[in-house]
């Protein structure tokens, strides 16, 4: 009979159980589990974006590192390009200026050297002239001369060629 | 660098709830057999035949039933998994 | 091991001496067929002045001739009465409310039975529930007759010792929820603080691991119900832990609770049943016609039958912890009646095993309520799930 007593529902208990319950149910759905369950999920939706949030700036203070980053290189590109741009100048220049001072160089030697050949030139001219001269002056004389013996004729030449002053004719 | 979102408490479907799932199984297995031989007792009871067929029969039912039950269940649960 | 543990058993521990002791003393005196109510109210005057020294009051008391009960005094714990017994020979009357068809309604303290041994106002305490009789104020029962025609027309529904826990629970929970959602609204998005932090895991668990895990994204619905439910069991399980007054009575390990929590389940379940549901039980798609002539009973011999196993499997393992723990207790002046010695004796291994079950109550306590809450949501998930496309 105790045992019967454990298993058998008893009326007055299911009454108030049923009465009770539903009530709290009730209440509580309307004024602890509603309130309780939107915070939750409203601070769970906070945290994700708080989250979220940071990740963007973290992504955001990633890009702005990528593009300072590109940023120097760029400026460090340019420099280079730009000191690359002044040799280039500087070895054109310096070229340059070798190339015209060795043109001016070998003009000035070239007239130099025109100079020289023609003053030979003028020089063997000259000396074809005069030689010209005294030969016609040598054979003057000796025509002038009796061109009696050997000795006598030798001795005439020589003395007209002595008396010849190549350089002052 | 890991995603922070990741690294949330993650909360998946625990191991020991899809035991869980067939606790009730065995006690609602033996339950579809006594009410089957029950019915057959009353049965059986009330016609009064010379033998006591309906409680044979359905007896052997319920044990059939509950096997049928049993099969239905647990290939439920594999077929539709719960989306936790 | 936490310090409100401690506690609890300790709590438990000197509450059980007392139960003890007062079941002891009982059955030395008289009424040797009496109804379990009377095991709380016993009519020995020495109990409250000794109580501390229980086993020695039972041995004492086996001296003289008594006997201890030791089921006289699990029924007592685990079973219901009208007046709730707090210790010794001090029990706190209750109101009685009875309605008859023929008398109409009648309110009265339960103090009027005089701890069940005299009738009152025509109805009187016969093995812990109350029966009609047509004797006059003040006999004693086992003088009085039942009148059966009359008993069978009354309706019992007293404030007993377990609606009266009940409704402390009810009050327990109404106060701790409502304050938990002021402290959300008062401080929405913030961080968690003092009892907000108890009971938010909890919360989540019975969300994320109970509700959504079970039923699917059509969880928010049945929230509801299923924290209300939850927490319910499991705060009359501990309260069912603690021997002494507010706990004590044990409310989950009643059949007529767990009857009413089941049978709610059951009509979420069919009323919230889609045509998906139905169709399973009704006629289960893809299964050959000479099948479904047997499994189309099963199925809907299981609709009933599930709740019923939530019913009984509550109401059981509560109850079953609580007896095997008063079990291992009781071993103390079951020995202690034939020898003093052994008494001692084995109230050192009986008190380890009983801090032992009642550490395996507390858990139990957690686990019987998820389990309850987690199959009904899982009862209520079948009921609601959308069909798949395979």
């Amino acid at each position: 009979m105790l045992l019967a007593s454990l298993v058998e529902p008893s009326f007055g208990l299911i009454f108030w159980m049923t009465l009770s319950f539903l009530i709290v149910l009730f209440i509580l759905a309307k004024f602890a589990w509603k309130p309780i369950l939107n915070g939750l999920k409203e601070r769970e939706a906070s945290i994700a974006d708080a989250l979220n949030e940071a990740k963007k700036a973290r992504e955001e203070n990633a890009n702005m590192m990528a593009k300072n980053e590109d940023l120097m290189r760029q400026a460090r590109e340019e420099r280079e390009l730009l000191l690359k741009e002044a040799r280039d100048i500087r070895d054109r220049e310096i070229a340059g200026a070798k190339a015209k001072a060795k043109a001016e160089g070998d003009a000035l030697l070239a007239r130099a050297r025109e100079e020289i050949r023609n003053e030979k030139n003028a020089a063997i001219t000259e000396m074809k002239n005069q030689v010209a001269e005294l030969s016609i002056l040598v054979a003057e004389r000796i025509l002038k001369e009796k061109l009696g013996d050997a000795a006598a004729q030798k001795a005439l030449v020589d003395k007209v060629i002595g008396e010849a002053d190549l350089r002052k004719s | 660098m890991s995603d922070p979102i990741r690294r949330l408490p993650r909360r998946t479907r625990s191991g020991y709830n899809s035991y869980l799932r067939f606790t009730g199984l065995g006690l609602t297995m033996v339950g579809i057999i006594l009410v089957f031989c029950f019915i057959g007792y009353w049965l059986d009871r009330i016609l009064a035949w010379k033998y006591p067929v309906f409680t044979i029969v359905l007896s052997l039912l319920g044990i059939a039933g509950s096997m049928a039950y049993l099969f239905k269940e647990t290939g439920k649960r594999d077929q539709h998994h719960f989306r936790a | 091991m936490s310090i409100p543990n401690l506690l609890r058993t300790a709590s438990l521990l000197i509450g059980s001496f007392l139960f003890g002791a007062a079941s002891a003393q009982h059955d030395g005196h008289d009424h040797a067929t009496h109804d379990h109510v009377d095991v709380v109210d016993s009519t020995v005057a020495s109990v409250v002045a000794a109580d501390s020294d229980a086993p020695k009051l039972a041995l004492e008391e086996a001296e003289h001739g008594g006997r201890f009960d030791a089921g006289k005094l699990i029924m007592g714990h685990i079973g219901d009465e009208h007046g709730w017994h707090l210790w010794g020979h001090t029990t706190l009357p209750l109101p009685i409310i009875v309605y008859n068809t023929e008398r109409g309604v009648s309110i009265f303290s339960s103090g009027h039975f005089d701890h069940g041994h005299k009738t009152y106002g025509g109805y009187m305490i016969h093995e812990g529930s109350i029966v009609a009789t047509k004797d006059a104020d003040g006999t004693d029962v086992h003088h009085a007759t039942i009148d059966e025609p009359l008993t069978k027309a009354t309706w019992d529904i007293s404030i007993t010792k377990n609606v009266l826990s009940l409704f402390i629970s009810l009050a327990i929970l109404l106060f701790v929820f409502i304050n938990v959602a002021k402290a959300y609204t008062r401080r929405a998005g913030q961080a968690p603080t003092g009892f907000q932090n108890m009971v938010e895991p909890i919360i989540l668990f019975v969300r994320d691991d109970v509700a959504k895990s079970a039923i699917g994204p059509r969880y928010m619905t049945f929230m509801p119900y299923l924290l209300t439910a939850f927490f319910f069991i499991f705060l009359n399980n501990l309260l069912g832990l603690v021997p002494f007054f507010p706990g004590g009575a044990n409310l989950t390990g009643n059949i007529a609770v767990t009857l009413v929590l089941a049978l709610i389940t059951f009509i979420i379940v069919t009323v919230k049943g889609n045509k998906h549901y139905w169709q399973h039980i009704l006629a289960m798609p893809g299964v050959p016609g000479w099948v479904l002539f047997i499994l189309t009973p099963v199925e809907i011999l299981g609709m009933f039958l599930k709740p019923f196993v939530l019913m009984i499997r509550l109401f059981a393992n509560i109850t079953a912890g609580h007896i095997i723990a008063l079990s291992f207790f009781s071993l103390i002046f079951v020995f202690g009646e034939t020898n003093a010695g052994a008494g001692y004796g084995v109230s050192v291994m009986s008190l380890a095993f009983t801090v032992f079950m009642t550490m395996l109550e507390l858990l139990v306590a957690f686990i019987q309520a998820y389990v309850f809450t987690f199959l009904s949501a899982m009862y209520i998930g079948a009921a609601v799930e959308e069909p798949h496309h395979h």
